[in-house]
């Protein structure tokens, strides 16, 4: 008799808390853009652990996005997007061949798809494959952006000035690079403020096959910004506004930039990467693949941290073109 | 037909708990949905029923996040007056001053509403000069402005931010506030 009281008792209270669980749906923001190479489908959540539980498969012709529970999706109802939900399952249903890639970003979590159109590449072979095919990874031209300068020392800390610290790695990075005989430009060697235009029309002058602009952060570990490009707003403009959307083209490849830069970090100083894709004027106007990469000032307070650093971004730049 | 009162008794144990397992799962999950841009920080200072006064919810950048705090402030007669009044209570910071966001001594310098909507706010060069922060930090410092503003105040479309009169590239060297904040600021929300 005891033992069925027992059971019955923990039937109700686990039946109780199952209710409370069904009942908790997690709301689920969904934006999509469209571009040249394919399409991008973003599902953002405030719950953050939800999104990391959150996994993408291919079936067919589909796409099913499987979360940890049923989502309540929120959607723009003009989405050009065959999209179906059952429980917390999500299809999007995609006509054309496609290959996909995903990808986890913090502040705010979102999990991104992008679904990347392959009729225009060869079978199998990612764009970015494809384009460093068609150019000799040694002849391209790294730009290495030093942040700050003169009357802007950015982040100070004690006795370290931003600007400082920045020109120090970058100088760092160049002597590595020149080593290696690869072509490298700096956009400032002395303690010089430029502006966000001067930075960008200066590498932009130089054809820039990848360009890195290095930052202090108040994050511990590394902040890899990835340039945001609304597609909505890639519209027809003029003047300076238009040269603030050339990055529009080399998004995806600033994606995988910023991962394979990660990766080199995380494998080599065993520190957190955290990815931020925010609207980083500087970024948006270069034509070129394009990260920012920001690291807390204690990676960076002495030589050999700092080269250990230099060393692990320029890995990740060789992983991306390979 | 009777219930005896055993039965009674066993009935209202179930429920109470089945209503513990509710309660449980309600807290657990609830505490887990909690998002980490926002969070409700009530001003301690007891709120005096004042019909001159009005309520407003201003938005300060907190490390990595917006934090909103009520606070009390007299009505203005004019929408930018209005506005002027919210910024300078984002100025003063949010009553938790580790961590904040809010570049120290900055001084509200005017306000006025353009004909196309846009909020003009003019502020002292301690904005830029004391702003200390990484690119995150410059665009929540940007977004609490914004939010701050818009939330309170009906009929401002954009704000745009100048310096001692004039306009800047950027206050940190991160983002560009030579345009109006909207499209810079909203993306991280702009869901409709």
């Amino acid at each position: 008799m005891t033992k069925k009281v027992f059971i019955v008792l923990l039937v109700l209270i686990f039946s109780g808390f199952y209710f409370m669980a069904e009942a908790q749906n997690v709301e689920v923001n969904v934006r999509f853009s469209e571009g040249p190479d394919g399409r991008r489908i973003v599902f953002e959540s405030s719950d953050e652990s939800f999104i990391k539980n959150t996994s993408a498969s291919i079936l067919k012709d589909s796409i099913l996005v499987k979360f940890p529970s049923a989502p309540v999706l929120r959607y723009r109802s003009d989405m050009n997007l065959d999209l179906s939900v059952q429980g917390s399952i999500v299809s999007i249903r995609v006509k054309e061949p496609f290959k996909m890639k995903t990808l986890f970003l913090s502040g705010p979590p979102r999990f991104s798809i992008d679904i990347l159109k392959t009729s225009q590449t060869e079978p199998g072979l990612p764009n970015i494959i494809k384009e460093s095919n068609m150019t000799t990874p040694s002849s391209i031209r790294i730009i290495i952006d030093p942040g700050h300068g003169g009357y802007d020392p950015g982040i100070i800390d004690g006795d370290l000035r931003e600007k400082d610290l920045t020109l120090t790695i970058a100088k760092e990075m160049e002597s590595m690079l020149l080593k290696k005989n690869r072509p490298v430009f700096l956009t400032r060697r002395t303690d010089q403020f430029l502006s966000i235009t001067d930075r960008s029309i200066l590498a932009n002058q130089k054809t820039p096959g990848i360009f890195i602009s290095i930052h202090l952060s108040l994050s511990a570990g590394v902040v890899i910004n990835i340039p945001y490009v609304e597609a909505s707003a890639i519209e027809p403009t003029e003047g300076i506004f238009d040269m603030m959307h050339r990055q529009r083209r080399y998004v995806e490849k600033s994606k995988a930039l910023a991962e394979a830069i990660g990766e080199a970090i995380k494998e080599d100083l065993k520190k957190e990467v955290v990815y931020r894709e925010i609207p980083i004027s500087l970024l948006s106007s270069i034509g070129a693949p394009a990260v920012m990469v920001e690291f807390a000032g204690n990676l960076v307070d002495d030589k050999e941290k700092r080269l250990r650093l230099s060393r692990a971004i320029l890995k990740g730049i060789e992983d991306a073109n390979q | 037909m009777r219930i005896n009162r055993p039965k009674l008794v066993w009935i209202g144990i179930f429920l109470l708990l089945f209503i513990a397992g509710l309660t449980a799962g309600y807290f657990y999950f609830m505490a887990r949905q909690k998002g980490p841009v926002y969070e409700l920080v009530r001003n301690k200072e007891e709120i005096q029923q004042d019909p001159d006064l009005s309520t407003i919810r201003v938005y300060y950048p907190l490390k990595d996040r917006l934090v909103m705090e009520e606070r009390r402030v007299r009505r203005q007669p004019s929408t930018a007056a209005m506005a002027g009044s919210v910024i300078e209570e984002f100025l003063k910071g949010p009553s938790i001053e580790q961590d904040s966001l809010v570049p120290e001594g900055v001084r509200l310098l005017s306000t006025f509403v353009g004909k196309d909507g846009i909020l003009y706010v003019d502020l002292s060069d301690e904005m830029r000069r004391n702003f200390q922060g990484d690119a995150y930090a410059e665009l929540l410092l940007l977004k609490g402005l914004y939010e701050s503003v818009i939330s309170n105040i009906a009929g401002i479309e954009d704000i745009k931010v100048l310096i001692e009169g004039k306009e800047i590239e950027s206050l940190g060297g991160h983002i560009s506030i030579l345009y109006p904040l909207k499209n810079t600021v909203t993306f991280i929300t702009n869901r409709e």
